[in-house]
């Protein structure tokens, strides 16, 4: 016993059985399906509709009264499935895909129609809706990770299927698969195709060889044209950055200067170029001449980098002849005011003179002397600079002390001092001029690291070398602070001036002795056991 | 390249010329030109037809109207419109030069 139900095909009235209903319906809805997106698709249905109920009719035309499933596969055999219809389009497999892609998702393919290499990229870029570019810029930074990159892309090259047919192609774009889609990508195509034919379409495989060598040759050139472009505009950005930030600081560090040119009441943060300019050159107005001529020679070239790496940048082509020839001149002209300003600030250094004095601490009678440094640098931070400006003296860090026999019993201090200037007697003058900053308490000699001198002097080179006389027998204390003084100091141990201090050291005959360094007591016995002991054992930790 | 799509290419093509030429000096119900076009081996299932009559018809190269039947639902008769009179005369010129061109080739083998 089976179930019956009743349909209306094309105005004729059946009665079915329930599982021949289903296949039969099944088949219709195949149909519609197939044809979905068919101009007409409603009258092919009624057609295909109409001629079934016209052999359904003949079925039952010996009498029977229901539809079987026997009729129902008879009739489809007839009509056939759709997969076997002879199709408009010239790719049967297309409708297919229609059909089953209807509501189209994206789908990961090649797109060898904008490809480098496999179109692998240009594929990956369509699936996840970014541009193409990140992953050739991916691939191309993983292959220099031990060609990483272009493993991974010879397996996806592999394993991914490029789109050949419209509804691929459209898959792969996630774009909806209709008529009209289907029709503007088939228009983009034929042109696309209409040049490729009229540059490399070919048949034989020779030819393909050949044309395989010219793609990866082309491929190849196109990697070095974008490796090239990329490091460019990379460059051209960091060069961009990098002399706007000069141009910037070298603008602030040449004019922002120079308001402080007359400004001698110096407080830390008012060091400054401006400050040593001043009694370096001899007049402000060289001073601004050579200011002016090393902006220019500096700032010009930055500024044609600055301007050359925008126009790299942003590709405009402004091939001014003007700038070129101004930036030139400019150029010559800074060179020239440089070498004014250098010139003749440089013949003020041009000779040397000394001036020699001695003068005698009688004052002191203990047989120690104590020599420490007097006030660190008047309580101010100068210890990098070579000289400072403070209240119309120009201080000078340029003194070094040394210790050496007296030339009398009394404990004495010898005086070189040296300078330059553009000509002897002024270098002499000038040398003449500077002084020792000391003071004496009790047995105790306290000197001032910088030598002082007028602002009106300049800056001309001027040094001290002050020699301590000391006559044999007496001490001296090398205070631990004296050691930025201290140079050089000639002793019988042959101990270099940091280990000389905190320590008290006697003239002898022979030189300074140390009277009170236990180091020198063990390295004498360690000699001594050195002489007469085996060298295997003379080993110490 | 597949050969099925070659095959369905040239019969495609044939079976339209072989339509309009059924219709050329009768007008046919679909059921009259599936038999012609069956005994002519042409078509093997007879779903093709009704795609192709419609498509047909929208070219404006056929044209139809209905009849009652006794044995069924109400039939379409086909008939060539104008356009579709010229249209055969260009396919019957085109495929008599399509003839000689593979006689000619195929002599030469």
């Amino acid at each position: 016993m089976n179930q019956t139900v009743t349909v209306n095909i094309s105005g004729l009235v059946f009665y079915i059985e329930v599982n021949a209903y289903d296949q039969l319906k099944k088949y219709l809805d195949t149909i519609k399906l197939y044809f979905s997106n068919e101009e007409g698709q409603e009258e092919i249905i009624a057609d295909i509709e109409a001629r079934i109920a016209e052999l359904l009719k003949e079925k039952l035309s010996d009498g029977q009264e229901v539809v079987t499933q026997a009729h129902v596969v008879q009739v489809i055999e007839v009509m056939g499935e759709p997969e076997a219809y002879i199709d408009e389009d010239a790719q049967p497999e297309e409708p297919r895909q229609k059909t089953k892609e209807k509501f189209a998702s994206k789908k990961l393919f090649r797109d060898e129609d904008d490809n480098v290499l496999g179109g692998v990229c240009a594929g990956a870029g369509h699936y996840f809706g970014i541009d193409k570019i990140w992953f050739r810029i991916a691939f191309l930074v993983a292959f220099f990770g031990y060609g990483a990159g272009l493993l991974l892309y010879l397996i996806l090259w592999i394993i991914i299927p490029s789109a050949k047919t419209t509804a691929e192609k459209l898959e792969m774009k996630g774009e909806p698969i209709n008529v009209d889609s289907i029709g503007n990508a088939i228009k983009s195509e034929f042109n696309s195709f209409k040049k490729k034919v009229n540059t490399n379409e070919v048949e034989n495989i020779g030819q393909r060889i050949v044309q395989f060598f010219y793609q990866i040759f082309n491929f190849i050139i196109k990697l070095i044209t974008f490796l090239l472009r990329f490091i460019v505009k990379a460059i051209s950005v960091i060069l961009m950055l990098a002399s706007a930030i000069l141009i910037i600081s070298l603008i602030t560090l040449f004019f922002g200067g120079s308001t402080n040119i007359r400004i001698h009441d110096i407080q830390l943060d008012e060091i400054w170029l401006s400050s040593y300019a001043d009694v370096i050159f001899s007049s402000p107005i060289l001073y601004t001449v050579g200011v002016i001529g090393i902006s220019l020679v500096v700032l010009i070239p930055v500024l044609g980098i600055f301007y050359g790496s925008i126009k790299l940048l942003f590709n405009f082509s402004a091939n001014n002849k003007a700038i070129g020839l101004s930036a030139v001149s400019l150029l010559v002209i800074g060179v020239i005011l440089i070498f004014i300003s250098a010139t003749t600030t440089v013949s003020e250094f041009s000779s040397k003179q000394s001036f020699v004095k001695a003068e005698s601490l009688s004052s002191i009678t203990s047989d120690t002397l104590v020599l420490s440094q007097w006030e660190k640098n008047n309580g101010i931070l100068f210890e990098d600079h070579q000289f400072y400006v403070q209240n119309d003296s120009l201080y000078i860090n340029d003194l070094i002390v040394d210790v050496v026999e007296s030339k009398s019993d009394q404990i004495e201090l010898y005086y070189n001092f040296s300078a330059r200037g553009s000509n002897r007697k002024e270098a002499a003058e000038r040398a003449q001029k500077v002084d020792l900053q000391y003071k004496v308490v009790d047995n105790q000699l306290f000197i001032k690291e910088f030598i002082v001198t007028s602002v009106d002097e300049k800056y001309r080179n001027q040094q001290l070398k002050l020699s301590i006389g000391l006559p044999i027998g007496k001490s001296i204390y090398l205070n631990k602070n004296a050691e930025q003084l201290i140079y050089d100091i000639k002793n019988v141990s042959n101990t270099y001036d940091g280990k000389m201090l905190n320590h008290h050291w006697k003239m002898t005959d022979k030189g300074l002795t140390c009277t009170d360094c236990k180091w020198l007591e063990k390295e004498n016995q360690l000699n001594n056991t050195k002489n007469t002991e085996d060298e295997e054992d003379s080993f110490e930790i | 390249m597949k050969i099925e799509n070659t095959k369905a290419q040239m019969r495609k093509g044939v079976l339209e010329f072989c339509i309009l030429s059924i219709l050329e000096n009768e007008e046919a119900y679909p059921s009259e030109i599936i038999e012609k076009l069956k005994a002519g081996k042409l078509i093997v299932v007879e779903g093709t037809l009704y795609p192709l009559l419609t498509r047909l018809k929208n070219a404006d190269l056929l044209q139809y109207r209905w009849e009652e039947s006794k044995s069924g639902p109400p039939r379409k008769y086909y008939s060539l419109t104008q356009a579709g009179k010229d249209f055969l005369k260009e396919l019957e010129s085109t495929w008599e030069e399509l003839v000689n061109a593979v006689k000619l080739t195929r002599k030469n083998q």
